[in-house]
């Protein structure tokens, strides 16, 4: 059997596997509260299970090593640290909102609530921006490991794992979510337990060491300026990720009250040993001096294929496609949520029932998986540079969440103008003067070398956000009544009522 | 001092920065019981 034939006939099986899966729990979907959060009654193994299955991305099993290939030992440290932190930096939060917003769905329901109109349209539109991004990075996941194990087309692999993972989403939301991520967890933890074994015990951990301290020795290095940089911003990123994507603050509100901190804590712990052991993963590369005709986003897969063989590579596969799918099933749902709940149920029509919110939250995650395989189509960028990029915007919303859930005070004006200014300068420093977003480049300043860098970018944009948001809020505080938010129910959406069908 | 130096030092008080404010926060609704404006007035 051709590499390629076995290829299809995995992904073919697993797509039947989880679709099956993900059907039969569809038909306990009756309203959009079940599609979005679930019954609002999910306890501590489902939701450490759920959110180590979104929270394990292609990312973690394809950028984790390429930090670790680009950065070293710090390039791992950082990976790891960042996002077990970001995970474990929420639950205080998950916590104060599941009080605050008993009938919230969505991130953008708070924001609305908690602020005013202009900086709820203009979250909505950085938070598709980034969640698409995100989902971006997940397509482009999936045709790279397709092509790079099997020789299977970038854009067929794209294509088939989205068209797979979008036909269970669609039909059962939130339900069926849960029910393929605990099946994928279980995939994905065994990759922290098999693969890095198996490589190094091919690989020799001794000619290794040696490898990277003759070919690459500053990726040895605890104290190089790039990896210290990586260790210092990553941890960054990921919390502004965290704190600002809709698929934590959905699992939040599906969480039972009094799970909420227990279920983050052990999921981000549980989370850090997932890119430690596909990191690692990288040093192989480097210390053998492996060659990589896919680039540094490939260097797991290539690596893999390379010691374990092709039963490894197959294995790997079907490991690495769980936790991508089950970060893209979280992401398409989440989307829809924020189109069909915040974008349809505010701006266009408030007074769509239940059963209209259902259907146009199923047209809308199709549509969101169309826009996922247009934008991956022409492979842009490495994954780590897209997450960097995005990172801008993620960090510069840390602010704003944090001040908004815990201080009365925080003044909107100073949110708002902290985020525009923040991200706009955050974007040029990372573009080294110019706007550089996957498809273009806009020249429109010129800045000294030290004050350029990708890094960097996230830097400046939460310095910026704090200051502004911290500072207008000191100087012109404005009172906000958290009462309101909780005594929020959906009937006082104009025409819905809470459980109509 | 290299400059990437000193961005992974502001990096490292960015983070401090994001930490003191939660921890700020946590502190300030500790020993606050949220509850509606009906349960607030009875």
């Amino acid at each position: 059997m051709s590499n390629q034939l076995l290829g299809i006939v995995v992904i073919a099986a697993f797509g039947v596997l989880w679709i099956a899966v993900g059907l039969s729990v569809a038909r306990r979907v009756r309203s959009t509260d079940d599609y979005l959060v679930g019954g609002r009654n999910v306890g501590v193994a489902l939701g450490s299970a759920t959110i180590l299955a979104t929270w394990v991305t292609g990312n973690t099993i394809l950028a984790a090593p390429e930090s670790g290939y680009t950065f070293g030992v710090l390039g791992v440290l950082g990976y790891a640290v960042g996002g077990g932190v970001a995970v474990l930096a929420f639950a205080p939060l998950a916590r104060r909102l599941r009080t605050l917003l008993p009938a919230g769905r969505t991130v953008g329901d708070f924001f609305r609530l908690r602020y005013d109109r202009k900086n709820y349209g203009l979250f909505l539109v950085m938070l598709i921006i980034w969640d698409l991004g995100w989902l971006l990075t997940q397509g482009m996941g999936a045709g790279i490991i397709l092509e790079s194990v099997f020789g299977i087309d970038f854009h067929v692999g794209l294509v088939v794992t989205v068209a797979i993972v979008t036909t269970y989403v669609t039909i059962g939301g939130m339900v069926s979510v849960l029910s393929t991520d605990f099946m994928q967890t279980m995939l994905i933890m065994a990759v922290v337990f098999l693969f890095p074994a198996w490589v190094y015990i091919s690989a020799n951990p001794v000619d290794v060491y040696q490898g990277m301290a003759g070919l690459a020795e500053a990726k040895l290095s605890l104290s190089a300026a790039d990896g210290l940089l990586f260790l210092a911003v990553i941890p960054l990123i990921y919390t502004g990720e965290v704190f600002m994507d809709n698929t934590f603050w959905q699992r939040a509100f599906a969480l039972r009250p009094n799970v909420i901190t227990r279920t983050f804590t052990l999921a981000g712990i549980g989370w850090v040993f997932v890119p430690i052991a596909t990191g690692t993963l990288a040093w192989v590369a480097v210390g053998t001096g492996l060659e990589l005709p896919g680039g540094p986003s490939s260097v797991a897969p290539e690596v893999v294929a390379a010691y374990t063989g092709r039963v490894g590579a197959v294995i790997f596969l079907v490991l690495i496609w769980a936790a991508l799918a089950s970060t893209m099933s979280a992401l398409l749902n989440a989307v829809s949520g924020i189109f069909m709940n915040d974008v349809y149920n505010n701006f266009v029509r408030p007074q769509a029932g239940d059963r209209e919110l259902l259907r146009v939250g199923r047209l809308l995650t199709i549509v969101a998986a169309v826009i996922t395989i247009v934008i991956a189509w022409p492979r842009p960028l490495t994954l780590l540079t897209l997450l960097i990029l995005l990172g801008v915007i993620n960090a510069a919303y840390i602010p704003p969440i944090v001040m908004g859930i815990f201080f009365r005070k925080t003044n909107p004006n100073g949110v708002f103008w902290g985020v525009v200014i923040g991200t706009v300068a955050g974007l040029l420093v990372f573009g080294d003067g110019a706007f550089d977003l996957l498809w273009l480049r806009l020249e429109v300043v010129d800045l000294p070398a030290w004050l350029g860098g990708e890094l960097q970018g996230a830097v400046v944009s939460f310095l910026i956000s704090t200051v502004a948001t911290v500072g207008w809020t000191l100087l012109r505080p404005r009172e906000f009544d958290f009462r309101s938010m909780i005594d929020w129910t959906r009937s006082e959406n104009a025409g819905i009522a809470e459980g109509k069908k | 001092m290299d400059a990437e130096y000193v961005w992974a030092l502001l990096g490292l008080l960015c983070l401090a920065l994001m930490f003191t404010m939660m921890a700020l926060g946590v502190r300030a609704v500790r020993d606050e019981q949220p509850v509606s404006r009906e349960e607030d007035e009875q």
